[in-house]
């Protein structure tokens, strides 16, 4: 098991030195360097010392310098906590991203308590009752759901409660709000708009977990030890929700690993762009169209970096539970 | 001996006829059995017709014809007019321009006193059928003698431009992208996906290594970095080709790993060991035996990532690092409704919306029942 954790740790750290390189090409692809932009801007607006902090800012990144001197600048900066400075805000990006990282985290948990709760219960009636009504309609509707994108139902969603209800649902703050301090009634102002972006995350990722969680909890139907449990005389409540669904959540634990934790950082970006919610995904596409490339850099290495770390505690949960897959 | 083989062929032959069908006419029999694949399929052919075929003749304006109605509501067909008269041919009212003061905003009401009939295969603007033919005739549209009457089914964009027109023509554009970028797809993941299987060895090492790199990567905020890397200032055909080639490039990784299995699992069958003992070469075992073998697998793949990658586009232009205009495609038309003042006072630029919908569920619906066909011998 050592030897195992100590490949696969290796191996991910080796991956994200790799993909944190090849995100940085990426995003200094774009020709024109944003610095030159903001020097020329500055410059007519007569402003001599900025002009001056442009070039201080140059040096410290060395962005005269070979590609591979800039990225070598930046990742050992990034490994201590320095993400670099975001030249479209003026300030560090650490700094930026930790602003929205807390609506971040609570909107995609709010999603994924959302997604689960309405899928899990769905997904045991559904292969409870195979065949019946039911299924077939919460089959068709996940059927559907698979296909509608969230960025597309936002809009929908904006449609509706613009037009229709007169009703605000843009941001997660209402105006008097925005800027205040955290008290109750702030607070229950985010509750009162986290939930229509969570709806939405939910019902277009419901879908797919209510088709897993019916497969899954139909194999398990098919095994003995459900047989022993129906004869043994417990109660259909009790073999379903004690015995079978806890078998059958297992895929679902990889799922939170895999899509669930990169999930904080870019879970539904469309949908925060559409709905203008102060998180990080909005700031990602942002920082893409002004080329602001250090903000954008790091959000994508920090994506990628969740990711790994998901797949790693995946793997290592699996393999903690199946022996075959550390032999392997 | 010849004569003897031949008929022993007939009579097979005759044998095959009463009790088997060849594997595609199996497909064929299973997939028509399947209602929601066969209307995914009709409304398909619906789209290819009206947007990408002959868009000239089903949009009644050029999608890039100004008119003096700027960001105008839609004028729907009527059948029924304000005094309660019902009409065989359907109408349209004519539009009265209103200034608000108060907002300053310019807004468009139906003028119930004025009628203009609708005409079928009406004369109008000249353009190119299928690019070489010329033409007048639209599908429909107004009396040419009146030039003050015009029909804006979904309303008009801020240039004044006809939304349906350009619907249709981008409709032309996303769905293409979709095709193009899908067998662009196909072909690097058959292809390494084959080499990697039938080869093994480095070949095998390289290209699994290469597909576990792209799987690192989450698609979207990659696909989006990509798409914002692409030059602002490259002309519209250019940038085209470009998303389209980056839509396949992200995603082939999957279809490569399911390839090189299949491969790896039809290398060992006995008709390419056969094939092989006989002194075929690689290529022609590759390209003749194995590849055939992945084809009802691999069509039905493509089928469902065509949705994905129509989407893909779509929110990529959406969000301004995809497709700029003047390109019209059904994401740089969404693009208009992206302010929640384009949705409060223009909600008729949402009728993208539905077009790309339809087509999604389509493609979902087509390649569901294919998956379901393509293995015919499964009751």
């Amino acid at each position: 098991m050592g030897a195992f954790i100590i490949r696969r740790v290796f191996y991910a750290i080796i991956m994200l030195f790799v993909v944190s390189f090849v995100s940085f090409v990426i995003i200094s692809l774009p020709a024109g360097d944003f610095l030159d932009q903001k020097i020329a801007e500055l410059e007519a607006r007569g402003d001599r010392s900025a002009s001056q902090r442009v070039d201080d800012y140059r040096e410290r990144y060395g962005l005269d310098q070979p590609l591979l001197t800039q990225y070598w600048l930046w990742i050992s900066n990034f490994v201590q906590g320095d993400f670099g400075l975001s030249f479209e805000y003026d300030r560090p990006v650490r700094e930026l991203i930790g602003q929205r990282l807390t609506l971040s985290i609570l909107l995609s948990l709010t999603t994924l308590t959302f997604t689960w709760a309405i899928a899990i219960p769905l997904g045991v009636y559904s292969a409870v009752n195979q065949y019946s009504l039911g299924d077939q309609i919460i089959t068709t509707i996940a059927f559907i759901g698979i296909g509608i994108p969230g960025f597309l139902l936002a809009l929908i969603v904006l449609y509706v409660a613009i037009v229709i209800l007169n009703q605000d649902v843009v941001g997660l703050f209402s105006q008097q709000f925005k800027d205040a301090p955290w008290s109750l009634a702030k607070v229950w102002d985010l509750m009162k708009h986290l939930w229509v972006p969570a709806l939405i995350g939910a019902v277009t990722g419901t879908a797919g977990t209510i088709r897993i969680m019916r497969g899954n909890l139909l194999d398990t139907f098919g095994q003995a030890f459900i047989e022993s449990a129906r004869a043994r005389g417990l109660k259909q409540r009790t073999v379903v929700w004690r015995h079978a669904v806890r078998m059958a959540i297992t895929p679902l634990i990889i799922i939170l690993g895999t899509e669930a934790f990169p999930g904080i950082l870019a879970g539904n970006i469309l949908v925060e762009v559409v709905l203008g919610l102060p998180t990080i995904g909005p700031l990602y596409i942002q920082a893409l169209t002004t080329q602001d490339m250090y903000m954008a850099g790091t959000v994508l290495v920090l994506i990628v970096f969740l990711l790994l770390v998901g797949n790693l505690v995946t793997d290592l949960v699996l393999a903690w539970i199946d022996p075959r897959v550390r032999l392997e | 001996m010849s004569e003897e083989i031949q008929n022993s062929n007939v009579k097979q032959k005759n044998d095959k006829n009463k009790v088997s069908q060849s594997y595609w006419s199996l497909v064929w029999w299973k997939f028509r059995k399947n209602k929601l694949a066969v209307v995914g399929a009709i409304i398909l052919a619906f789209y290819y017709i009206t947007c990408v075929f002959f868009a000239e003749f089903f949009a009644p304006y050029p999608k890039d014809l100004e008119s003096d109605y700027l960001e105008a509501r839609p004028t729907y067909f009527q059948f029924r007019d304000s005094e309660g008269n019902w009409f065989l041919r359907p109408f349209v009212y004519a539009l009265d321009e209103q200034i608000d003061m108060a907002t300053r905003t310019r807004t468009y009401v139906y003028n119930t006193t004025v009628k203009y009939p609708i005409y079928f295969f009406v004369k109008g603007e000249p353009y190119k059928l299928l690019g070489f033919i010329p033409a007048e005739t639209h599908f429909f549209g107004t009396d040419p003698e009146t030039p003050d009457a015009k029909v804006f089914l979904m309303g008009t964009d801020r240039l004044g431009r006809d939304q349906f027109s350009r619907l249709l023509y981008g409709g032309r554009i996303s769905l293409f992208i979709g095709l193009f970028s899908v067998i662009v797809f196909l072909f690097i993941g058959v292809s390494l996906g084959a080499a990697s299987g039938y080869y093994g060895g480095a070949t095998d090492i390289i290209v699994m290594r290469i597909t576990e790199f792209l799987s690192a990567f989450p698609q979207e905020p990659l696909f989006l970095a990509l798409g914002a890397a692409v030059p602002v200032t490259w002309p519209s055909p250019r940038v085209f080709f470009m998303v389209t080639i980056l839509l396949a490039l992200i995603q082939w990784g999957g279809l490569a790993r399911q390839v090189r299995g299949l491969v790896l699992s039809g290398r060992e069958e006995q008709y390419v060991l056969a094939a092989q003992s006989f002194g075929a070469s690689d290529r022609r075992i590759i390209f003749k035996h194995l590849i055939p073998a992945t084809m009802s697998h691999v069509i039905v793949i493509a089928t469902l990532k065509i949705p994905g990658m129509i989407l893909l586009e779509t929110a990529l232009s959406f969000l301004g690092l995809g497709l700029v205009p003047p390109t019209v495609s059904w994401g740089t038309l969404l693009q208009n409704a992206n302010t929640v003042r384009a949705i409060r006072f223009a909600p008729w630029y949402l009728f993208v919306i539905p077009f790309i919908l339809f087509s999604i569920m389509a493609y979902n619906m087509l390649g569901d029942g294919l998956r379901d066909a393509m293995d015919p011998y499964s009751k």
